[in-house]
């Protein structure tokens, strides 16, 4: 062997071993960091109330989470999996199919202005319930249609798109009827919640004003 | 038998009892000392309207609620951890990073009767869905916390990843470990291994910057 590949060799070796060393100093450092953790820091913390002290104090806790609870009839909508629940009392009632926003976006030609169409997400509440309910179409349907928005109120006025029922919830959202039952399932709408309209109609007559509605 | 060995058995057992139940009682301790911890904290973020997380390692789940209720659960496989252990208090998800992350479709205004067109005829849609959410990512939560979640899967590219995160696991991070306790710092990375895609998708999903999430992990490893 000549002297020029043994000091390769050698390089490689002292290097491996000082590479396998602080691998081995790195796990030591773990497992003592564990151990050290593990032995006391919740002990520590609790160290000086006793265990029905902190079982008391426990179960007030859980009743207290309890009480912020919803009471009767609830909504939670899944906008990945576009689906609504109709609950009561963490019972689901109804399981049923829906459509929820896009998450497309458009942006005003020339203007400023910009939509992105997600569902709202969080802890909303009905705030309107509509039989036969009428769209009041806003500027962005006419600019996603390529058209100038009208002056005159009345050729904003829709009676179809929205179906038999409408729930509104949050800014301007409703929880409503459509036209694309083939589409349900899928994220297409503008934020709304687009519902089948027989689906619909139970979950109308199950749902007072004030319910709450939790979307994810 | 003489009474001196009858005595010295008698002490073992006594000294074998008392050490017994006074570990028993510590780890009781722990335990609801824990879950009072984890209840404190649950109670400041349900008594707001915005919805939370728990990734609880010791129910295997990662929940995700809004006024004490579960919205949402997606069950762990396997979790691993390394590192300092994450105290039991409400962290504010910071970033969400991933190899690709989902874009948005621009929509071209007047272009939409087209679209509706391709609609009515099933062709596939310009529009953000669970299958366009990354199959592997990381939660940062500051305090170098970080989450990593990644799922079971047979496709190639994520199973290729799943290997590299194996190396970066046990080779980078006991060098990391060495070079930040150098500098007297700590960190925590987690690792939670879903069920199925689709958990791992919904969880990315559903996971919003600024989300108020507590990590609770009783037993560690």
């Amino acid at each position: 062997m000549t002297k020029k590949k043994r000091l390769w060799l050698w390089s490689i070796i002292i290097l491996t071993g000082l590479f396998v060393g602080v691998e081995i100093v790195g796990y030591g450092i773990e497992i003592l960091s564990l151990s050290k953790e593990s032995s006391g820091d919740m002990s520590k913390q609790m160290a000086r109330k006793s265990i029905r002290e902190i079982q008391a104090r426990n179960s007030i806790l859980a009743t207290r989470l309890k009480a912020l609870r919803p009471t009767g009839v609830y909504i939670v909508i899944d906008t990945a999996g576009n689906r609504l629940c109709l609950m009561k009392d963490e019972k689901v009632i109804k399981d049923i199919v829906v459509s929820c926003g896009s998450g497309d976006i458009l942006e005003e030609p020339g203007g400023t202005r910009k939509w992105i169409f997600d569902t709202p997400r969080g802890e909303f509440s009905v705030t309107s319930k509509l039989i036969k309910p009428t769209w009041i179409k806003p500027d962005w349907a006419f600019i996603e249609e390529g058209e100038k928005p009208p002056l005159d109120y009345n050729e904003r006025i829709d009676n179809d798109s929205l179906g038999d029922y409408a729930l509104g919830f949050g800014d301007n959202y409703f929880i409503h009827g459509t036209l694309y039952t083939r589409l349900l399932g899928r994220n297409v709408t503008h934020g709304c919640v687009r519902v089948g309209d027989k689906d619909l109609k139970g979950v109308f007559e199950n749902v007072p004003l004030g319910t709450r509605i939790y979307i994810y | 038998m003489t009474g001196k060995p009858l005595v010295k058995r008698f002490v073992i057992l006594l000294v074998v009892v008392i050490s017994g139940t006074l570990s028993f009682c510590g780890e009781e301790a722990a335990r609801n000392g824990g879950q009072n911890l984890l209840l404190e904290n649950e109670l400041s973020l349900a008594q707001t309207a915005v919805s939370y997380m728990v990734i609880n390692l010791e129910d295997k789940a990662v929940y995700l609620k809004a006024r004490g209720i579960v919205l949402r659960k997606w069950d762990i496989q396997r979790s691993k951890l390394w590192g300092k252990p994450i105290p039991i208090k409400v962290f504010k998800l910071i970033k969400k990073s991933a190899l690709s992350t989902p874009k948005r479709t621009n929509i071209t205004p007047g272009l939409e009767d087209q679209k509706k067109k391709e609609k009515k005829d099933g062709i596939e849609l310009d529009v953000l869905e669970l299958k366009d959410m990354p199959l592997q990512y990381n939660l940062s939560f500051g305090e170098r916390i970080s989450v990593s979640i990644k799922s079971r899967t047979r496709r190639f590219w994520p199973v290729i990843l799943n290997f590299g995160k194996s190396i970066y696991w046990f080779t980078y991070l006991p060098l990391k470990t060495v070079w930040l306790t150098t500098k007297k710092q700590t960190f925590t990375e987690l690792e939670l291994v879903m069920m199925s895609e689709k958990d791992a998708q919904g969880i990315y999903w559903s996971f919003l910057d600024g989300h108020g999430t507590i990590i609770y992990q009783q037993k560690i490893k």
